[in-house]
């Protein structure tokens, strides 16, 4: 199973590195419970709206994909995107919409 | 790029001339070659990654025209067992679909359209489609009562409104926003 989550790591981050700006600033980390895996996905500020799309659709695709993999294994698995909240802000009013739009998915796809 | 003149650096400044240089635009038949390739290699790695044995190969027929006439480029995956890829409604073949546009529309800064298929599901499910629709229709028209389908993504819509176009006695609206948006056929007064 380690090896399992191990490829899910990988593949959030090809995923990710394949669609921004600053493939280098791309960083997942995972933490892992009992039964449960949490990949976050950290990526330059500039390209969270990316990972992210319009009404949450690209990390909705991402978490798909991961589910994919994690209800073979057994295990629950969620991708978070973790955006520094202070430059986030600062962007335009699109993005923030986006982070809120991302917030009730990641909601739904907890159960 | 072709350089015509390297220009001269001149001397403080003096007698300085301007590089001149040929830019060629690449032919949109070698973008979408590239793309082609491109497509088909990530589309091949991103299965690698989620640990699902398949191939993947290029439908031929529509090689070209991928960033020009809006032509996408068609892939099917080959293997055992690919329910999983397909998901509940296409769900997950449509995720797959859309990572993979995104991928390669940004390594090659263009929009490059891109169909998937997973054993031949899409055509499968384009023809059950194609029957709901002339099925539901059937029974407006006896009924004389409007018809709603269930939630549909665009291409999907797309089916039955087009299944119906020519069909006399009925007409067909999209009702509703994102997600939830669904096909209504109504009683043609």
């Amino acid at each position: 199973m380690v090896e399992e989550t191990n490829n899910m790591k990988e593949l959030i981050e090809y995923i990710a590195k394949s669609i921004v700006n600053k493939p280098e600033a791309v960083v997942v980390t995972e933490e892992q419970s009992s039964e449960r895996l949490i990949l976050k996905l950290q990526v330059d500020p500039e390209d969270t709206g990316r990972v992210i799309g319009k009404q949450g659709r690209v990390a909705q695709a991402m978490r798909t994909l991961l589910r994919v993999m994690a209800v073979r294994e057994g295990i629950r698995a969620n991708l978070e995107i973790v955006s520094d909240q202070e430059i986030v802000s600062d962007q335009e009013i699109v993005s923030d919409q986006e982070i809120v739009s991302e917030a009730e998915t990641s909601h739904e796809t907890s159960e | 790029m072709d350089v015509l003149n390297k220009g001269k650096p001149g001397f403080l400044g003096l007698g300085a001339e301007e590089a001149r240089v040929r830019v060629t635009k690449l032919p949109a038949e070698e973008t979408d070659r590239a793309s082609v390739i491109m497509a088909k290699e990530m589309l091949g790695r991103l299965l690698d990654l989620m640990r699902v044995p398949a191939s993947v190969s290029v439908r031929e027929l529509q090689l070209l025209g991928a960033t020009t006439g809006h032509v996408p480029i068609a892939l099917d995956i080959s293997g055992e067992d690919l329910g999983i890829l397909i998901g509940r409604r296409g769900q997950t073949l449509s995720s797959l679909q859309y990572l993979a546009y995104l991928i390669v529309s940004h390594q090659m800064k263009a929009r490059v359209h891109l169909s998937i298929d997973v054993e031949g599901y899409r055509e499968r499910r384009q023809e059950a489609l194609r029957n709901l629709a002339l099925r539901m229709a059937e029974q407006v028209k006896a009924t004389g009562h409007s018809v709603t389908l269930e939630p549909m993504p665009a291409g999907e819509r797309r089916i039955i409104h087009l299944a119906l176009q020519d069909y006399p006695g009925v007409t067909t609206h999209s009702i509703g926003e994102g997600e939830a948006r669904k096909v209504t056929i109504l009683c043609q007064r």
